[in-house]
């Protein structure tokens, strides 16, 4: 599946140090906390709910089919509410590039670290129970600038 | 000079509750308001919020250890992402102590303290249940009768001083300790101290007995609550709830999937 994942158009695997991980639901035994890949896609659903907002969009792959990918949002919507977030910041067939960190599994899910929006990065908080203030920059997971590397080419996230 | 002191001890007996903390008056048997958790630990005991290096052995009985060994949770030295069972993550309910501990700090969730001449109410965010604690002096139901368990217990409380002492029995065994995992019987006893130590600041300290599944004691660490220590804006423009169609969506589509499970 890792190599699956790596095929995909759109997807690009960046090594980062995230910082401090923090759990919940089980995130860090969920997700590769100390990676994020790039993640590029058409919106079809977003849902501002609690526990995490979700993101559910369609990625393309090289071959042309259609990959349904799912992120979950670390920060809770109130936490979003106070960056400026509504139900309706993200809306259906929006453009979106993910920075997130990608599931152990290897399935297309992916816990969201940053974001565009049509090409305008928005801040997306720092972590669950983190409210940054307003206008302030993302906590975790800034937009990639490192070299690409395969997603199966990282080292795996400590367990929490 | 005479009227003064006059005034000082007339004050002092009208007012016997009011003191002074932090600049700020208020009646330390006054526990009403919103309270946040302060303290970063979310167990029952003091287990490590990142779940690494030390933590403490409960004083399990082989019955308790094999119950908490098939408890799975998402958080801890024992986390578990493709076995995890917590009640949590099914919306159900919480019950007490969790209900008192599970992610009150933060914008998750707090839990608010009202009162009325024979009881007080605790209202909690998450399921946006509330809880009584019976003050007019009434005693616990008797133990040994044939009980309906509830999730929150049946609670009598009353006053030692400036601590508010709350003593339960009659919990639902299904709910857990603690995101931990830690169970607990049907026959747990718990008992709560509650102490207002200022304006803004509320102190609670647990201990259990429940002798099936804990060989002694089994007490909590301290815990503080802030009051209106909230984190947002507009507080007022929030509706937390745990809604179990929307988590059942939630791991359904992204968090199972994303774990294996």
């Amino acid at each position: 599946m890792r190599r699956n994942l790596s095929s995909i158009l759109g997807v690009v695997a960046i090594v980062s140090f995230a910082g401090s991980a923090v759990a919940h639901h089980g995130t860090s035994i969920t997700y590769e906390m100390d990676k994020t890949i790039t993640v590029s896609g058409t919106v079809t659903e977003f849902d501002f709910g609690y526990p995490h907002p979700s993101l559910f969009f369609d990625v393309t792959d090289e071959k042309g089919q259609v990959v349904k990918w799912g992120a979950e949002f670390l920060p809770t919507p109130a936490a979003l509410k106070n960056l400026g977030w509504t139900k309706e910041t993200i809306k259906f067939n929006d453009k979106v590039v993910l920075g997130c960190h990608p599931s152990k599994s290897g399935k297309p899910v992916c816990a969201l670290a940053s974001l565009s929006i049509n090409g305008k990065p928005i801040s997306v908080g720092g972590g669950p129970g983190v409210a940054p203030a307003p206008g302030a920059a993302p906590q975790r997971g800034a937009p990639a600038t490192e070299p690409t590397t395969p997603a199966g080419g990282a080292p795996r996230g400590q367990r929490q | 000079m005479k009227v003064i002191t006059l005034f000082l001890i007339l004050s002092a007996v009208a007012f016997p509750a009011v003191v002074s903390g932090q600049n700020t008056k208020f009646d330390p048997h006054d526990l009403t308001g919103k309270w946040a958790r302060n303290s970063n630990n979310q167990g029952f005991a003091n287990v490590p919020e990142t779940g690494r290096g030390n933590f403490p052995e409960a004083p399990f009985t082989p019955a308790g250890r094999a119950v908490y060994e098939k408890n799975f949770p998402g958080y801890g030295p024992r986390a578990n992402a493709t076995l995890r069972n917590d009640p949590m993550g099914s919306c159900d309910p919480l019950g007490i102590p969790r209900n008192l501990n599970a992610e009150v700090v933060s914008s998750h969730n707090w839990w608010e303290i009202t009162s009325a001449p024979d009881r007080l109410i605790q209202f909690f965010e998450w399921h946006h249940e509330y809880r009584v604690i019976y003050t007019d002096g009434r005693k616990l139901p008797d133990v040994n009768a044939a009980l309906d368990p509830k999730w929150n217990g049946y609670s009598v409380g009353r006053w030692e001083g400036d601590t508010f002492v709350v003593d339960s029995i009659g919990f639902d065994e299904r709910t857990w300790l603690d995101k931990f995992g830690y169970p607990h019987t049907d026959e747990m006893k718990l008992q709560e101290r509650y102490r207002r130590v200022d304006a803004n600041t509320l102190e609670l300290t647990m201990v259990l007995t429940d002798p099936k599944y804990y060989t002694k004691p089994f007490e909590s660490d301290r815990k503080v609550f802030k009051l209106n220590a909230l984190q947002f804006e507009k507080p007022w423009d929030e509706q937390i709830y745990c809604v179990p169609s929307e988590e059942q969506k939630f791991n359904r589509l992204i968090r199972d999937p994303a774990s294996g499970k």
